[in-house]
């Protein structure tokens, strides 16, 4: 069992400069993998080099199995890290890089021999244990740094954007890899990344970051579909969510809300707390929109000027205007879908799946 | 490092001002220490001169390690100083073996501040000796070119010995 409980984590690296990490609370239960997702600074990697051991905790406590372990050296807390950079060491062998972290712990020979052999036969390192890291290639580097942390049998495996220096090719192939090792081995996980796939496929659950705060935790479909806030719902999504300024009206038999010159009839239940007059936020994902009514799905039409598309060949992004609103929305429509750039055209909405957010950029629960 | 870094520009002080500028001063201070005339005071000066130059290499070398290594051996277990010695030295050998070769073949071929602090015959260094064949009005060419033979033998044994680390050491950081 390893269950890691994050209580109000703090740090600050400079007095009088916001903090990095700013009270941070999650728990993770034992087997899960724990995403943490956010743009560049966001302060996920802080919190993972905390929990490591490897960085001062400024405030609050990191425990792992409700022992407090905010002193502990990194090397006790029973921790393997996989580096962004894989760390390997470049003046040994594969072979010794992997029983390196055991050498230390006075592990006998033999049973290092047996644990190095087993990872190697677990990630196909078989045949490269004699060779030095620089005769590897990305990937391969990348399975021996996995193996590493492996190898230790650790309680808590850490993952620090271990896939941002892979080619697009060889990180769909050591995603599913590191996968079917969280299925295979059960241990719990804190991966970070800013790769939104990654988080998506990967994470049993996500814990998105912004400024150094949580933004939201929940499982990946539940945080997309539900966001918390328009930075979770423009983050999560390529193309992002369209969030567009609204004022909410009353109308005959619903809610309605004017989004620039235009008027968007709202299905009661998205926005019951909804007040005629209040400023609010109208978001809609690309994948709601349709070229076409849909019968109970996307029926609910607006005008729009096509201001630039992009054909991707399965899908077309088309990205429009609506009358008297500065910000763009988007439309992932079929990929056969031809639209006249300056042209206005007649789209469709599925306003059951939109979301309405207040001024404080909050979501309005649906009912 | 650039050239303006603290170490940087300590290296450089060693660099810009020419050596004939401290031989009176070097020469005072080993005399008041007792060390004039004396292999010890002789290597002393040379550590003091050599020092900035070497600790400016492995300095930028040092530095250009990932931090990401050290962190992770931190993870698997060691110390700050079993760090330094299975981790980083070993990493920078190609930078000590060049700072090694720099300075021996600089030191050992070194003839100005020898024949300034160096007059007892016995503690005389080879270019010292070498200079001995040459005369007021005649030279001996023959043993000149022998002891110049001799002199850089133990030169081409450690450059053969550290080339190839050498030539890591300049290329280092070259390529990824």
């Amino acid at each position: 069992m390893a269950v890691v409980a994050i209580d109000k984590l703090t740090k600050i690296y400079d007095r009088g400069h916001a903090p990095a990490a700013d009270n941070v609370s999650l728990n993770i239960a034992h087997g899960e993998l724990m995403v943490l997702l956010g743009p560049s600074g966001c302060g996920k990697t802080t919190t993972l080099r905390m929990v490591a051991g490897l960085e001062s905790i400024s405030s609050g406590t990191v425990s792992i199995d409700g022992r407090i372990v905010n002193q502990v050296p990194a090397k006790d807390r029973d921790i393997a890290m996989v580096f962004q950079s894989y760390a390997l060491y470049p003046h040994m062998s594969v072979k010794d890089n992997l029983a390196f972290g055991l050498k230390r712990r006075a592990i006998d020979r033999a049973e290092i021999e047996r644990r190095v052999a087993s990872v190697a036969g677990i990630l196909g390192l078989a045949e490269l244990l004699g060779r030095k890291p620089h005769a590897l290639s990305g990937g391969q580097r990348q399975r021996v740094a996995l193996g590493r942390a492996i190898v230790r049998d650790p309680k808590v495996f850490l993952f620090d954007e271990p896939l941002s220096n892979l080619d697009a090719a060889l990180r769909v192939s050591t995603r599913g890899e590191i996968s079917a090792l969280h299925r295979r081995l059960g241990a719990t996980m804190i991966y970070v990344t800013h790769d939104q796939v990654e988080a998506m496929t990967m994470g049993t659950r996500i814990c998105i970051m912004n400024g150094g705060r949580v933004a939201q935790v929940g499982p990946p479909l539940e945080v997309y579909h539900h966001p918390a806030n328009t930075f979770v719902a423009s983050f999560l999504g390529n193309p992002p969510m369209s969030l567009l300024p609204a004022v909410a009206m009353d109308k005959a038999g619903g809610r309605c809300l004017k989004v620039g010159d235009s008027e968007i009839e709202l299905p009661l239940n998205r926005c019951p707390q909804l007040q005629p007059g209040s400023q609010v936020t109208f978001g809609i994902r690309p994948e709601h929109v349709a070229q076409r009514p849909v019968a109970n799905g996307a029926a609910t039409p607006i005008e729009a000027e096509i201001v630039r598309v992009e054909p991707l060949g399965a899908e077309t992004i088309v990205i429009a205007r609506l009358p008297g609103v500065e910000k763009l929305a988007f439309a992932r429509l079929a990929g056969d879908a031809i639209f006249p750039i300056g042209e206005r055209r007649r789209l469709f909405l599925d306003t059951a799946m939109a979301h309405v957010f207040g001024s404080d950029g909050l979501a309005l629960r649906p009912t | 490092m650039g050239i303006f870094s603290p170490s940087g520009w300590k290296a450089c002080n060693g660099w810009i001002f020419p050596p004939q500028i401290t031989i009176i001063s070097l020469f005072q201070i080993l005399v008041q220490y007792g060390l004039y005339n004396s292999k010890v005071g002789l290597t002393l000066v040379y550590v003091a001169i050599q020092l900035p130059l070497t600790i400016y290499i492995l300095e930028s070398f040092f530095a250009r390690i990932p931090a990401d290594l050290f962190d992770a051996a931190r993870m698997d277990g060691y110390s700050d100083w079993e760090i330094f010695w299975r981790v980083a030295l070993p990493i920078a050998l190609p930078a000590v073996a060049t700072t090694v070769i720099l300075n021996f073949i600089l030191l050992w071929n070194e003839f100005l501040y020898a024949v300034v602090l160096i007059t007892e015959e016995s503690n005389r260094t080879l270019p010292l000796g070498i200079q001995r064949f040459i005369g007021d009005t005649q030279e001996d060419v023959g043993m000149i070119a022998t002891g110049l033979m001799i002199a850089i033998i133990p030169v081409i044994i450690v450059y053969a010995f550290f080339s190839e680390r050498l030539i890591q050491g300049m290329t280092a950081g070259a390529v990824k």
